[in-house]
């Protein structure tokens, strides 16, 4: 009897599980919708990891978006099958830890835009599977989680957390895998830790200078002569990061801090410490680096002691959520945000096009401005690939060397372009968008982000000398 | 005239940071209490350390966003103002939560009955993971706002600045507290305290043990959930709930321990002093080179302090073993 009471425990927990994991529709281990007219009419010989290997003439007969049928088929090794016509791109992805609701539609739009590249034919016929993987934002689990994929990836879609990116950078190196950091730490852009990363976006310091800049000039047009600032982050590389660039843009235009609070937000602490600092010091002009959680705890405890200032944030502080809560009215009066690309909703051509994609694929999804990064990291991951292909060597580190030549990346006005090639002062991203939250925008079915600087650049930002991370981690 | 007006705003600061810091105090003990008072009760009646708790009150903070702002039900039965409809949905799915807690009970708990206290314990963490997943499922990406009527709005007179949702948590908890004194003494309470005196005695005296753990989980689940609500609010969570109110139940734990494990007065009384000491710390020692992080710690303080003098809590039965 006792034997039954806890085999019917053990089915009743198995049971909850099982019912939660099943409206995920396999998000732990996932791939993008397969094209039924994709496809190669010929074989190659088995595949080793050790020897790359060249296949015979592959015919494309599916008139594929990415023509070039007439090509010769790559050298690959990992990854790419050309037997099975697919490409394997792993996703080490924070599903359920601390960012996992801004990581979770980003993964939508990659898968977004492979179900549509796939749909048009894949890469020269080879379709695209995405290989995801939940690592819950812990470093141990994005280390095992790599080492479980890297003999089945031909690169990483990206590679969410900046420690974590790092924990296995020197593997991507030593292994010859490209990865997209999702995650914008300045050291990125830095040659020395750079060589398999492809980075994209203004990094965390350069997001402050440009926003603390733009707040100041709207400051001093609202007539005060010389604007105060209070800052607060989190710790580590997001944070930091973001706080030397805040200290940067405050010392080049004489701005003095009256309370620097870098390091200070604690997530499940009690943030009302910090709230007071800041609301304590009455600044004019208020920089955070947080998450939405954490934010929306320090602003509402500043605005119900009655704090008033200009507030602003890096991108993951603020969410288009806020608007449907109770610090709607107050922060459509206060903030400003900024962002890596333009948001859902704007007109640009780039933006139009996912915009027709997630209609058609999942008409019934909220619309989120990250799913964009998605499809803007899966859009830079296409261009190498299609490099790599053009230039007949489809191996990993045949990917890598692709990446690191790329160019121009055209994303249609809805992320600044990109360049892998040249000086790193020269190709780092110093243009970022910023809004102002908009109600209306989202009660007419935006995200309620309204663009007031498309591709800003702040001249502290312009005049920055990038030679390497602005905050060592 | 100068040093005479800036001593004046100093005292006036002074005692607008000392209210301050009380008000906030007293509402974040409010939340602690009514957590821990939830806590204890499991525990009481069922010997059951529950580590789901936080689970629970995410779960009861999402069902009132569901039926306040979702589908509005059953305020919608009911009509009249906005506040009125809110209220009516949010009772209604802290009563779900607590069906929730008699289920948890039933399927869960009570086939373990008789089981090491370790092995029941790991069942409810078992518990806490499962439904932590199918709630922040639920939830989905955003955090969801709770549709609640105080809004950012906020009540002054003199130095006293309190947002109205902080009173209404105060308000709620010295409710629920009058009404679970008064259960304790109706032919349930009673029932449920013979109980947890002595489990085999009780069977003795016709009380359904099993019965009373049901209520005991059920009323567990409710006060859970209404401490999930007050948590998901301006000016503490101003986003709505997330998936990271689970976890705003783990400050609450010093708050259990301080005030004995099994002792209802206790968890209350316990709940308010490390809502008040947090509060404190936060105001007066953070910035005086203790650094951000110590206000999060002093609740460890005050509980190791204490446990020092009374090993069992503030007010804690103590065990007596026979050898």
């Amino acid at each position: 009897m006792k034997l039954t009471r806890k085999l019917l425990v053990l089915l009743f927990v198995l049971a909850l599980v099982a019912a939660a994991c099943g409206g995920d529709d396999d998000s732990s281990d996932t791939t993008a919708a397969p094209a039924d007219d994709g496809g190669t009419t010929e074989t190659t010989e088995a595949m080793t990891d050790e020897a790359p290997e060249t296949t015979e003439a592959m015919a494309d007969d599916d008139g594929g978006d990415d023509g070039g049928d007439a090509m010769a088929p790559p050298t690959v090794d990992v990854g790419v099958d050309l037997e099975a016509g697919t490409i394997s791109i792993g996703m080490l992805s924070d599903l359920t830890g601390g960012f996992g609701p801004l990581v979770t539609p980003i993964v939508a739009g990659h898968e977004a835009y492979w179900g549509n590249v796939n749909a048009n034919g894949g890469i020269h016929g080879l379709q695209v599977e995405l290989v995801v993987r939940d690592t819950v934002y812990d470093v141990t689990n994005h280390v095992t989680l790599y080492e479980e994929l890297k003999d089945q990836v031909v690169a990483f879609g990206h590679s969410t957390g900046s420690p974590h990116t790092l924990a296995i950078n020197e593997d991507l190196q030593s292994d010859g895998i490209l990865a997209i950091p999702l995650t914008w730490y300045s050291g990125w852009s830095d040659p020395a830790i750079n060589a398999n990363l492809l980075p994209h976006g203004a990094p965390y310091c350069i997001e402050a200078m440009n926003l603390i800049e733009y707040i100041y000039d709207v400051a001093v047009e609202s007539g005060i002569a010389e604007p105060t600032l209070a800052i607060a982050s989190f710790p580590g590389d997001y944070g930091l990061d973001s706080m030397e660039g805040a200290k940067l843009a405050a010392d080049a235009l004489g701005i003095e801090i009256l309370h620097d609070g870098s390091g200070t937000i604690i997530p499940g602490q009690d943030l009302l410490p910090v709230a007071d600092a800041i609301t304590g010091s009455g600044a004019d002009m208020v920089w955070v680096t947080a998450n939405a959680p954490t934010f929306s705890e320090i602003y509402g405890a500043a605005i119900a002691g009655g704090f008033e200032a200009i507030w602003s944030g890096a991108g993951p502080t603020y969410s288009p959520a806020f608007l449907d809560s109770p610090l709607a009215d107050a922060l459509q009066r206060d903030y400003y945000g900024t962002f890596y690309l333009s948001p859902w909703g704007s007109d640009s051509p780039g933006m139009q096009e996912m915009m027709g994609v997630f209609a058609a694929a999942n008409p019934d999804a909220p619309p989120t401005d990250f799913y964009g990064e998605g499809w803007v990291e899966a859009k830079i991951m296409h261009e190498a690939l299609l490099k790599a292909y053009e230039l007949g060597d489809m191996t990993q580190a045949g990917v890598v060397a692709a990446a690191k030549s790329l160019e121009g990346i055209d994303f249609n006005g809805m992320a600044p372009t990109e360049t892998y090639m040249g000086e790193p002062n020269d190709i780092v991203q110093r243009q970022s968008m910023i809004f102002r939250p908009d109600a209306e925008l989202r009660a007419a079915g935006g995200t309620g982000t309204r663009v007031i600087e498309a591709t800003y650049t702040s001249p502290t930002a312009a005049g920055f000398v990038f030679e390497g991370a602005c905050f060592e981690l | 005239m100068i040093p005479v007006l800036i001593a004046q705003a100093a005292a006036d600061s002074a005692v607008d940071k000392l209210v301050s810091a009380i008000t906030n105090g007293l509402s974040l003990g409010a939340i602690y209490a009514l957590l821990a008072l939830g806590f204890v009760i499991i525990f009481k009646a069922t010997q059951v350390i529950s580590f789901a708790h936080g689970a629970i009150a995410a779960l009861g903070a999402y069902l009132v966003a569901y039926f306040a702002t979702v589908i509005n039900f059953p305020g919608d039965l009911i009509g009249g103002p906005t506040w009125l409809q809110w209220t009516v949905s949010a009772i209604f799915a802290v009563l779900m939560t607590a069906v929730v807690g008699l289920v948890i009970e039933r399927l869960a708990i009570r086939p373990m009955i008789g089981e090491p206290m370790f092995s029941i314990a790991m069942v409810t963490i078992g518990l806490d993971i499962a439904l932590r997943i199918i709630s922040n499922d639920f939830i989905s990406t955003e955090a969801r706002p709770l549709g609640d009527p105080f809004g950012t709005s906020v009540w002054e007179a003199g130095p006293v600045s309190m947002a109205h949702s902080e009173i209404a948590a105060i308000t709620v908890t010295i409710i629920l507290v009058v009404a679970i004194a008064w259960f304790f003494r109706t032919r349930i309470g009673i029932a449920m305290r013979a109980t947890a005196f002595d489990q085999e005695a009780a069977m003795a005296q016709g009380i359904s043990v099993g019965r009373i753990f049901a209520i005991a989980w059920a009323i567990g689940a409710g006060l859970a959930a209404v401490a999930g609500i007050f948590a998901s609010l301006f000016p503490r969570a101003s986003q709505g709930v997330s998936s990271e109110t689970a976890f705003f139940v783990f400050r609450a734990f010093p708050a259990i321990i301080l005030g004995g494990l099994d002792s209802v007065p206790g968890a209350v009384v316990g709940g308010f002093i490390i809502g008040l000491a947090e509060s404190f710390a936060g105001k007066y020692l953070t910035w005086s080179g203790f650094g951000v992080g110590f206000s999060g710690i002093v609740p460890y303080l005050v509980m190791m302090v204490v446990l020092l003098v009374r090993p069992y809590g503030l007010f804690g039965t103590e065990e007596i073993r026979r050898v």
